[in-house]
């Protein structure tokens, strides 16, 4: 929560405010690291996906992984996002594919409850987490992806600055 | 809100700098696509001699020479 500064006049303003943050991209094999923040922030949504090969997501929150999944699937979604992010399309249909932004979440997206660290890298275990709230970070965030075809990647928050 | 400082490419990335010390660094986008090389082409001799003898006729006509 932002400090409150009295102006007077009753006028209040908050002098810590969030500046949101959005990446809608791909990253070319082998992947890497996405995004780096050294500071203070909020995390919303982080997926990603690919075609029919090998995706890998860790997310580093304040020096910890709080999400570490590999899906092997054709064409589907995980990492971490709220319900609300998701739309239907009108030219989709709601059980065939939904987006999360610009990244397409196929009716075989597993569900999965975070934190999620899972330490097999390859045994395809990647899930899809509904949060409720926005994970916050203290002093830094990290988003690796990694994939041997293109990774699609959407990722949002705020950055307090 | 804190400005930002500084602002630039690092390799891949881009680099924000805000002046409470917050620095973010962002994969810049990947193409996905690249731009098809135009072929090259290498005539013969004789595919040059052609094009002089075409030209030097193109000049006769026109009047030049």
């Amino acid at each position: 929560m932002g400090n409150l500064i009295n102006l007077g006049k009753s006028e209040l303003i908050s002098d810590n405010l969030y500046e949101p943050f959005s990446y809608e991209s791909s990253i070319a094999n082998p992947g890497g690291e996405i995004l780096n923040i050294s500071g203070s922030g909020f995390l919303s949504h982080s997926v990603v996906n690919c075609a029919a090969q090998e995706s890998r997501l860790r997310i580093t929150v304040d020096g910890v992984i709080l999400y570490h999944g590999n899906l092997i699937d054709s064409n589907n979604t995980h990492g971490i996002t709220s319900e609300n992010n998701l739309i239907v399309k009108s030219t989709e249909t709601v059980v065939s594919t939904r987006r999360a932004y610009s990244v397409g979440v196929g009716q075989a997206a597993s569900p999965g409850t975070y934190p999620y660290n899972n330490s097999n890298e390859t045994d395809g275990n990647g899930r899809l987490i509904f949060i409720d709230s926005p994970i916050y970070f203290e002093n830094s965030l990290v988003i690796e992806g990694f994939s041997n075809i293109t990774l699609n990647y959407s990722i949002r928050g705020g950055l307090l600055t | 809100m804190s400005k930002i400082i500084s602002n630039y490419i690092d390799g891949d990335y881009k680099v924000t700098e805000y002046g409470n010390g917050t620095v973010v660094r962002s994969l810049i986008s990947e193409l996905t696509t690249t731009e098809p090389q135009p072929t090259s082409n290498n005539p013969t001799n004789s595919e040059i001699a052609q094009m002089i003898s075409d030209l030097q006729a193109d000049l006769i006509i026109a009047g030049v020479i």
